[in-house]
């Protein structure tokens, strides 16, 4: 038996805030803490007042007023009279255009330089290393007016324009022009007919690499794959009597007319951009291949893998564990790059919204706040979808049960037993391939969900729809979060995370509010369901869901990769 | 830590004290210089001269502003301004005035909170196209390229010429007159359109510009003058009354070669007397010396002279008067007395 002796409690002094070290940090903490909101809101309470002072008041019913100006590139019905809100959605779609051309084009530029760079031909790696450190070191502004003037000065007037490559492109000094396909009767079955053959072919690579785990024969997948694609298309499009036909771009007037029209703005930002940031992934890609030991390359070579499956299947999926984090950062930086548009007068959001918007009425805070929010959802959207992508592919440690905080899952231990949320790579998790099928319609669930309100808050454009800016604060605020916790929902899903249920259950909660204020969810999914319908059968589904994913009988097997305590596997 | 809080708020403090200031004119005396915004160039308007120097028809209100102040027309400090940085320029008072061919509209004197204070060239939007294209007018545009500068009344008034004309068109965004200029020659934009007297100084700048034609429609009232911000009347009246001035000198016959005679004794016209200091103390009402205005007169000339320097139709522009002429000739250009 141990005796303990309570330590004598010394009364607390004022003065023990600074000289005891128990509370000095504390207290020092609290002090900075106070000191930087004291500075914050004197800054922000300074600007209100000078915008006081000069006769502005802050506001964002500017915002539905008419734009009164024209926007070449619009992706959405857009004209003079539309409102400066409708301006800027037309601004967004059109950086979001360039940033996901550009972050498709600089991957592959990227992959394909920085493999190459590696290469055993001197040649060809020299040239990249050309490439990669001649386009690196020079700024991307630059880039940019550079390949913007030479499209301008080098390509020819519309009228002395002739088409290239059999008429599949028309270079002019505008732009590029494209044929359009057109779709008659009988295209919907050729359409159908090719979605119907990419998902035969899914099942089919899913098939062929089951088999190959259990009988280890290795088929030409791509090929079969690319057969029955094509193959079956082919044979509708053919069968129905050549139902989809290109429209070719034809001169007339000032300017060729008919067909798809790439501006010479967008060629010359997304390519720059890609040229630019490719270099970049390019290095992060030679770093993560080198970052594989040679002993990897050694030992598929010493089975007789040949060079190229050696790549794709020992080197490249080691590597890509560390080439994801950076890959995050340079598809943010094009993506805040893109607001580099303005140099050479491509309408993204920084033209419109930020631009003209702002210089013609004026509201330079509202404006770049709105702004601002705008490339923060971007940014911040895509490094949660990349870091999401990131914990698939990263290495893993034996055991790593995740933590982490609260979980709704918690809430049903009393019920059901105590969960564990098991990553990959634990001892007790044994992926399964194809598993619970059906659970992928909870992705169509929330997709549809999330391409609902979307398009309600930004797209729709129907005659006495009231603009987001007249609804009320809780509107606003459950509409706002109903597109969040369904995008986030959406995006665990997707990627089988098991932060899912919380998503799902915060999706819930804010649905039943939706459905409290009444938001029309008829009039949201285009008249083609009754409110009612949504409604029950939203909260019917997702219930459903959720109850799945809690109570699920075959947890191991799920996509969560949980385990019931003590339960095994 | 208590330093870094200080130095910010002391920091902070001096930029509040920028914005908020009470009166221009007394900051713009204690500092020596008038700091004035104009355009990033535009020929006749504002370029710079072989030696380096700032020249034009805007720059001489800037000039003049400055003679009037501290008798000096070199008393001034110029900020090239974009069509979109020159509001946010003179709200935040990086600049004291703004002397860029800015057309006066409701929205940028009362939303704006922009005071403008007069107009020192009344112009119209135009197109210019080339003559190779054959078109006689502008009418005859549908489905054309049409460069314009961002941020400016030309490309609100392009969107509704063309929509009420019921014709379609390209917009190409750009953000200066020079960029313009190139995109227009590089046949990239087959229509430039601006302020006709922009178009006129631009295509004087052309190697051969007799090979574009400035379409006859005037599509807008453009009014350009100079502007200052809103609730500071004393900075105001100085830069509006040094417009005046020239503008009077021109209809009373003073010039800058004849103003130091006319305003070494009282002559017979008592407005001429008032005007170059010779009567009264209308100076001192407005903060400056008795003679300011003989002083801008001797340094810049008056409003035809400066005109004729550098845009009328003996320049490379080569503009005629037309609405610019002054009241007495069947124009526009008309200032209220000075008594």
């Amino acid at each position: 038996m141990s005796v303990t002796t309570e330590p004598r409690q010394a009364s607390f002094r004022i003065d023990m805030l600074w000289t005891d070290s128990r509370y000095r940090s504390t207290f020092l903490q609290i002090i900075a803490l106070i000191a930087v909101m004291l500075a914050a809101f004197w800054l922000v309470n300074n600007v209100a007042q000078n915008l006081a002072n000069l006769g502005k008041d802050f506001g964002f019913g500017f915002m539905t007023t008419p734009s009164s100006y024209d926007i070449n590139q619009r992706l959405i019905d857009y004209t003079s009279r539309s409102s400066h809100s409708t301006a800027a959605v037309v601004g967004l779609l059109n950086t979001l255009l360039v940033a996901v051309l550009g972050c498709i084009l600089a991957t592959f530029l990227g992959v394909t330089a920085g493999v190459l760079r590696l290469s055993k031909n001197w040649i060809v790696s020299r040239l990249m290393t050309v490439y990669i450190e001649g386009v690196r070191n020079v700024p991307v502004l630059i880039q940019i007016l550079l390949l913007s003037a030479i499209l301008d000065e080098v390509l020819p007037h519309p009228k002395t324009a002739e088409a290239l490559l059999g008429g599949f492109v028309v270079p002019t000094n505008r732009g590029f022009y494209f044929p359009i396909p057109t779709f008659q009767d009988g295209s919907l079955y050729v359409v159908l007919a090719f979605i119907a053959s990419v998902i035969g072919a899914i099942w089919f690579g899913r098939w062929a690499t089951r088999r190959q785990q259990q009988t280890g024969e290795h088929l030409p997948v791509a090929w079969i794959k690319l057969g029955l694609v094509a193959g079956v298309t082919l044979l509708t499009y053919l069968v129905m009597g050549l139902p989809i036909g290109l429209e070719y771009p034809e001169l007339k007037g000032f300017n060729f007319k008919g067909g798809i029209y790439a501006r010479t703005s967008l060629v010359a930002l997304t390519l720059a951009l890609s040229i630019y940031t490719g270099a970049f992934i390019a290095e992060n890609v030679r770093a993560g291949i080198q970052a594989v030991s040679k002993g990897q390359t050694e030992a598929a070579f010493a089975l007789g893998l040949r060079p190229s499956w050696t790549m794709n299947l020992i080197i490249l999926p080691q590597a890509l564990r560390v080439i994801i984090p950076p890959l995050i950062s340079q598809y943010l930086n094009l993506t805040k790059n893109s607001s580099l548009a303005l140099a050479i007068g491509y309408m993204d959001a920084t033209g419109t919204l930020g631009g003209i918007t702002l210089n013609q009425t004026g509201h330079a805070f509202e404006t770049l706040m709105l702004l601002m929010a705008f490339y923060l959802s971007i940014s911040l959207s895509i490094s949660f979808v990349m870091n999401l992508y990131n914990e698939q592919v990263k290495l893993v440690e034996r055991t790593s049960v995740a933590g982490g905080g609260f979980s709704v899952l918690a809430l049903f231990a009393g019920v059901n037993g105590k969960w564990e949320t098991l990553k990959k790579g634990d001892a007790t998790m044994q992926p399964n391939y194809g598993v619970a099928g059906w659970l992928n319609l909870v992705v169509l669930l929330y997709g549809a969900t999330l391409v609902m309100m979307l398009y309600y808050l930004f797209l729709d454009q129907s005659e006495g729809r009231d603009s987001y800016y007249l609804w009320g604060t809780g509107k606003q605020a459950i509409t706002l979060f109903l597109t969040v916790f369904s995008a986030t929902a959406f995006v665990t899903a997707i990627f089988k995370h098991y932060r899912f249920i919380d998503m799902a259950a915060a999706e819930l909660v804010v649905f039943i509010l939706a459905v409290l204020i009444g938001l029309p969810f008829g009039e949201m999914t285009f008249g083609l369901l009754d409110t009612s319908v949504v409604v029950f059968g939203g909260l019917a589904a997702r219930l459903a869901t959720i109850g799945y994913t809690v109570f699920g009988a075959r947890p191991n097997v799920t996509y969560f990769y949980r385990v019931r305590e003590g339960s095994g596997s | 830590m208590k330093t870094s809080v200080f130095l910010g708020t002391l920091a902070a403090a001096g930029l509040a004290a920028g914005v908020a200031a009470a009166g221009t004119l007394a900051d713009v005396k204690a500092k020596g210089f008038v700091q004035c915004g104009i355009s990033t160039g535009v020929a006749g308007f504002a370029f710079t001269t072989a030696a380096g120097e700032w020249d034009g028809f805007d720059i001489d209100i800037c000039r003049a502003v400055a003679t009037a102040v501290f008798g000096d027309p070199k008393a001034v400090k110029f900020t090239p301004t974009t069509g979109k940085t020159r509001f946010t320029a003179l709200a935040s008072g990086e600049i004291d005035m703004l002397s860029r061919n800015t057309t006066w509209t409701y929205s940028r004197d009362v939303d704006l909170k922009l005071t403008f204070l007069g107009v020192n060239y009344y112009d119209g939007q135009g197109f210019m196209v080339p003559t190779a294209l054959g078109v006689n007018s502008a009418t005859e545009l549908d489905g054309a390229t049409v460069c314009i500068q961002t941020g400016t009344t030309t490309e609100l008034n392009l969107a509704d010429f063309f929509r009420a004309n019921d014709i379609s068109y390209e917009p190409v965004p750009v953000e200066t007159n020079a960029e313009a200029r190139a995109k227009y020659l590089a046949g990239a934009c087959d229509v430039y359109t601006t302020d006709a007297s922009g178009l006129a100084a631009t295509r004087s700048t052309f190697e051969n510009p007799d090979d574009h034609v400035i379409l006859p429609e005037i599509i807008s009232k453009e009014p350009l003058g100079p502007l200052v911000r809103h609730g500071d009347n004393e900075w105001g009246d100085v830069v509006r009354w040094t417009l005046n001035v020239l503008i009077i000198a021109e209809e009373k016959g003073i010039t800058a070669a004849n103003v130091g005679d006319m305003a070494a004794a009282p002559g017979k016209d008592p407005e001429i007397n008032r005007l170059l200091g010779t009567e009264g103390e209308y100076g001192a009402m407005m903060g400056l010396s008795k003679d300011w205005a003989a002083k801008v007169i001797a340094a810049i000339g008056n409003y035809g002279e400066v005109f004729e320097k550098h845009i009328g139709v003996n320049t490379a522009i080569g503009l005629p008067r037309g609405l610019n002429a002054q009241w007495t000739d069947g124009g526009l250009i008309y200032s209220p007395p000075y008594r």
